[in-house]
């Protein structure tokens, strides 16, 4: 598989020249975070709230886990992050595959409501949450272990869909788990290797991270299409 | 040759934050299944943890070692098999079954790790199939685990047999019906 540096390279050249719409295809969510949670608090987990709304890398109380606390807004904004936020990994993904592909923001942004994503979408979601709180209950291995199982399970989908192939959430999670056994390290280390990033976003105020999502998001897109290569 | 991924998972399991160490020591494990290139370049470090009064650290680093065992051409592990085996009496039940599940790994690096692998087994089952005891109970039953997972991965006469022995004393029948 390819080294982290060079996937992040690999993710600056595919924005090369294109950061302004991968940005503008951003705005929704990140204004979601702003109005519905508030600030960069929200727009700090965005895209990835069980590693960093878990006080992983910043710190935190680790007895309080909070991704399992969540109150009414937060469930809401989660929702709409997810619906979001996976219109948006999925174009990155597109990007990725097809360096001509070219980002129309809005429309792009709601690809999982146009595409009737929306219903598998939220399926896969809620099956992984409550997968990730059954792991946490058995205290050996910590749920974000598995939250890195998952994290194809979203793109798993869309190929599957696209290809004219029906996968149910559960088929999409387990084979993301079987794609990602002995590369879960790999994917954790290239989260890590975002921290300045995250530092400088929450600095912004969650502003930057109009620029660093589709950064980070383009990273896990290019991650998934070498996993799917070295398999 | 250590890559710089490798060491920032490394670095993350010495200098992170708790659930992040945890996690970047879950991952390490996992990538350690698989042989690598490194484990001479930790090795000295282990063995020096596994003298540590730190708890944690002697229970990490004999963890790490089972798992590298099958990345030691030299059989460095036989020389630290004995630490990485006291390891699995340390009072805090937990930890010490979590170095006791780890350390079937050592029998897939070579005849004579399982060796004396098969022979710490065999003595720690044997000592303890007399006891009544819950926490005794459940060290056989993860001895009993480990000889199928070592056989399953590496079949052995030797191993079956030692597993077969274990699994028809009277011991294992009771623990078989209470864990079933």
């Amino acid at each position: 598989m390819l080294p982290v540096g060079e996937i992040r390279r690999l993710a600056r050249q595919t924005l090369q020249g294109r950061w302004k719409e991968a940005a503008l295809l951003n705005i929704i969510p990140v204004l979601i975070g702003f109005l519905i949670v508030g600030g960069a608090a929200a727009t700090f987990s965005f895209f990835n709230p069980d590693f960093f709304n878990n006080d992983l890398i910043f710190g935190g109380n680790p007895n309080t886990d909070a991704t399992f606390s969540m109150n009414i807004r937060e469930i809401i904004s989660n929702i709409l992050t997810i619906l979001f936020a996976t219109g948006v990994s999925y174009t990155l993904l597109d990007m990725v595959r097809n360096p001509n592909y070219e980002i129309v923001p809005l429309k792009d942004s709601l690809q999982v409501f146009r595409k009737g994503y929306t219903i598998p979408v939220l399926g896969m979601y809620i099956l992984q949450w409550i997968y990730m709180f059954l792991w946490s209950l058995l205290f050996v291995i910590p749920g974000i272990v598995k939250s890195f199982s998952y994290a194809q399970t979203y793109f798993i989908y869309k190929d599957a869909t696209e290809s004219g192939h029906y996968l149910s959430p559960t088929e999409c999670i387990t084979r993301s788990r079987e794609l990602m056994d002995g590369y879960k390290w790999k994917l954790f280390v290239l989260e890590l290797s975002f921290i300045g990033w995250h530092f400088l976003g929450a600095l912004t105020l969650g502003l930057g991270y109009l620029f660093i999502t589709p950064y980070i998001e383009t990273s896990k897109a290019i991650f998934y299409e070498d996993l799917l290569r070295s398999r | 040759m250590m890559d710089k991924e490798t060491e920032m998972l490394l670095e993350m399991v010495e200098h992170g934050k708790q659930e992040c160490q945890l996690t970047a020591f879950i991952l390490l494990l996992e990538k350690s299944e698989n042989r690598v290139d490194w484990s001479y370049e930790v090795w000295g470090k282990l063995i020096l943890n596994l003298k540590s009064p730190d708890l944690y650290q002697r229970v990490g680093a004999s963890q790490l070692l089972c798992y590298l065992s099958i990345s030691d051409p030299e059989k460095r592990i036989l020389q630290s098999f004995q630490d990485i085996w006291q390891c699995t009496y340390v009072p805090d039940q937990e930890l010490a079954e979590s170095v006791l599940r780890a350390t079937w790994r050592i029998g897939l690096a070579g005849p004579d790790q399982r060796i004396i692998l098969l022979q710490a087994y065999e003595e720690r089952f044997k000592a303890l199939c007399r006891s009544g005891n819950k926490v005794d109970q459940s060290i056989c039953w993860t001895i009993m685990e480990n000889l199928e997972m070592l056989n399953k991965q590496l079949p052995n006469k030797t191993t079956s047999t030692l597993a077969n022995q274990l699994r028809n004393t009277e011991i294992a029948n009771k623990i078989l019906y209470s864990y079933k």
